[in-house]
């Protein structure tokens, strides 16, 4: 809300909005320093990938890049289905459509974790691990993080679901929760171009 | 306390003749183009990031209250 927009509380004194509200500036603080530790991430991967020779190495199994491309679509996809929610939710607080699409949004988390531990059970059986080469280290260690960044976010959304059918949820916190989804989904596919396409 | 301003010099120059080199360049080993352009881009996301982000946030509110 803008300075012009002020308010006079009840007792007579001048009472200003903050620009963004505390739980959204709070998220925005959050997924700053998580963006720099995927940053610092993303450069140690960067420079080591740099450093060998060839990338990925002999004898190491290749990554599934059409099944997780299509993984990726899922999650991209709840993105939309989010976006549709808090609008639904600005329009109709506690509908039925809002909390069907915030019910959807978790059911494509939910899928793309799932496919993904699909894949790395998968992965492990022809002996892709965290210690067979740098290229497994580096794997587990960026997908893996993504990954339990989005169980929690799924986490978040669920604890968002339970608050919206309660009927207690607030704007701002919705916009908090949609905020770290946003992130999540955002960053997959930075990572998907760089572990898995290059 | 007069000690150490008494001897400053000599602890200066002690520790300009003791210094070793450090070993720390993780790209140095490798004197590859690739690694050298990865070592400047990774060195300019890791700078450039955090003063993007908190100008970002901090444009935003001064844009606000404007």
């Amino acid at each position: 809300m803008r300075y012009a927009e002020a308010s006079y509380s009840g007792e007579g004194a001048l009472e200003r909005q903050p620009p963004i509200a505390n739980s959204v500036l709070g998220m925005i603080l959050f997924i700053m320093t998580e963006l720099m530790f995927f940053a610092a991430l993303i450069s140690a991967f960067l420079i080591i990938k740099s450093t060998v020779g060839v990338w990925p190495p002999e004898g190491q199994p290749r990554l599934p890049v059409l099944v997780t491309a299509i993984n990726s679509f899922f999650l991209l996809s709840s993105a939309v289905t989010l976006f549709f929610a808090n609008r639904s939710y600005r329009q109709d607080a506690y509908g039925e459509k809002t909390l069907k699409l915030l019910r959807n949004t978790m059911y494509l988390g939910i899928l793309f974790v799932a496919i993904q531990g699909f894949e790395w059970i998968r992965l492990l059986s022809y002996g892709l691990t965290m210690t067979s080469s740098q290229y497994g280290a580096f794997f587990y260690l960026i997908i893996g993080t993504h990954a339990l960044h989005a169980v929690g976010a799924i986490v978040g959304l669920t604890w968002l679901y339970k608050l919206m059918k309660e009927r207690r949820l607030k704007q701002q916190t919705f916009s908090a929760g949609q905020l770290f989804w946003y992130f999540v989904v955002g960053l997959w596919p930075i990572l998907y171009v760089l572990v898995y396409l290059t | 306390m007069n000690f150490l301003k008494k001897t400053r010099l000599l602890w200066l120059f002690l520790t300009l003749a003791l210094a070793r080199s450090a070993k720390a360049c993780s790209v140095c080993a490798v004197a590859t183009e690739e690694a050298r352009y990865a070592y400047y881009f990774t060195t300019g996301l890791l700078t450039l990031m955090p003063l993007f982000m908190i100008g970002g946030i901090v444009y935003y509110i001064a844009k606000k209250y404007r």
